[in-house]
């Protein structure tokens, strides 16, 4: 392990435990190795003086210079478990009393909208239904240069003719209902 | 020696170099292991602590040789506080060395 080595490994362990100034912490033991130097000291000697990274880490903790951050994650943790499911009661207990609201709610907002759709599609049959049946009784014939559609029997005709007109009612016959349901 | 002992009279020993002149980190560091046998990077911690309670200061000072240094300075709370741990240490100390003589 050389200098740079030793002091990248002090400043990620000072790092991992979030420790703020680590720079200045760093600085004190590039003054050590600088001075070191002067001495005659070469990496390896200054290093073994010094101590290993974690030795050093753990004299600040001890020093009361930084808390162990790294030390105290698992309690961190608990501690924050039981915040979570302290919170998680606290939402429990205020969203219970809320909830039959709540479901009333959205239940009628759901057949409000349900029983709109539903008139929506029973008036759009009416509509379409016309519409297809008179295109269909003609030969019609969109582009000029196209066949035209071939004629379609009375039976066929009639047939959707009913279902236009029997979908068309029941559609609105269940809008109704929707309705009167959520009007209950 | 017990890691624990060491610390102990750790802050006292530092101080007492502070005392006698203004020194800079490795100085007091490379004093302190020449007689007692720990790491030295794990004394620097006690000056940080040291600085914290107010009893040093610190200045830099351009070395001729190399570059500047950080220069730890006793103040006055701090010159107080030696006094009582000396106090305390020379009482503790002598007590201890009167019963382990009569023990001997």
């Amino acid at each position: 392990m050389n200098k740079q080595e030793f002091l990248n490994t002090l400043r990620i362990i000072f790092k991992k435990a979030n420790v703020l100034d680590v720079e200045s912490i760093i600085d004190v033991y590039e003054e050590h190795f600088a001075v070191g130097y002067e001495k005659g000291l070469d990496d390896e000697q200054i290093i073994k003086s010094l101590g290993t990274p974690k030795e050093i880490y753990t004299s600040y903790v001890e020093a009361g210079i930084i808390t162990d951050e790294i030390g105290q994650e698992g309690t961190k943790r608990t501690v924050n478990m039981q915040a979570i499911y302290k919170r998680l009661e606290d939402y429990k207990a205020l969203l219970l009393p809320q909830l039959p609201g709540v479901a009333k709610k959205a239940s009628h907002t759901l057949l409000t909208v349900a029983s709109a759709l539903t008139y929506i599609v029973g008036v759009l049959l009416f509509i379409v239904t016309p519409a297809i049946l008179f295109l269909l009784s003609g030969s019609w014939q969109p582009l000029a240069n196209v066949t035209p559609l071939p004629a379609v029997s009375i039976v066929t005709m009639a047939g959707i003719a009913g279902l236009g007109l029997f979908g068309g009612l029941t559609c609105i016959y269940a809008g109704s209902e929707l309705n009167n349901v959520c009007k209950r | 020696m017990q890691v624990q002992l060491k610390k102990g009279v750790m802050d006292m020993l530092v101080l007492a170099l502070l005392t006698q002149n203004d020194r800079y980190g490795y100085e007091i560091v490379s004093k302190i292991s020449e007689y007692i046998e720990l790491s030295e990077g794990t004394i620097y911690p006690l000056f940080n602590r040291l600085k914290k309670e107010k009893y040093v200061e610190t200045y830099l000072l351009e070395s001729q040789t190399g570059p500047s240094r950080k220069y730890y300075k006793i103040t006055p709370n701090g010159t107080v506080a030696y006094n009582q741990m000396r106090q305390e240490w020379d009482g503790f100390s002598g007590v201890v060395d009167m019963l382990l003589k009569g023990v001997d």
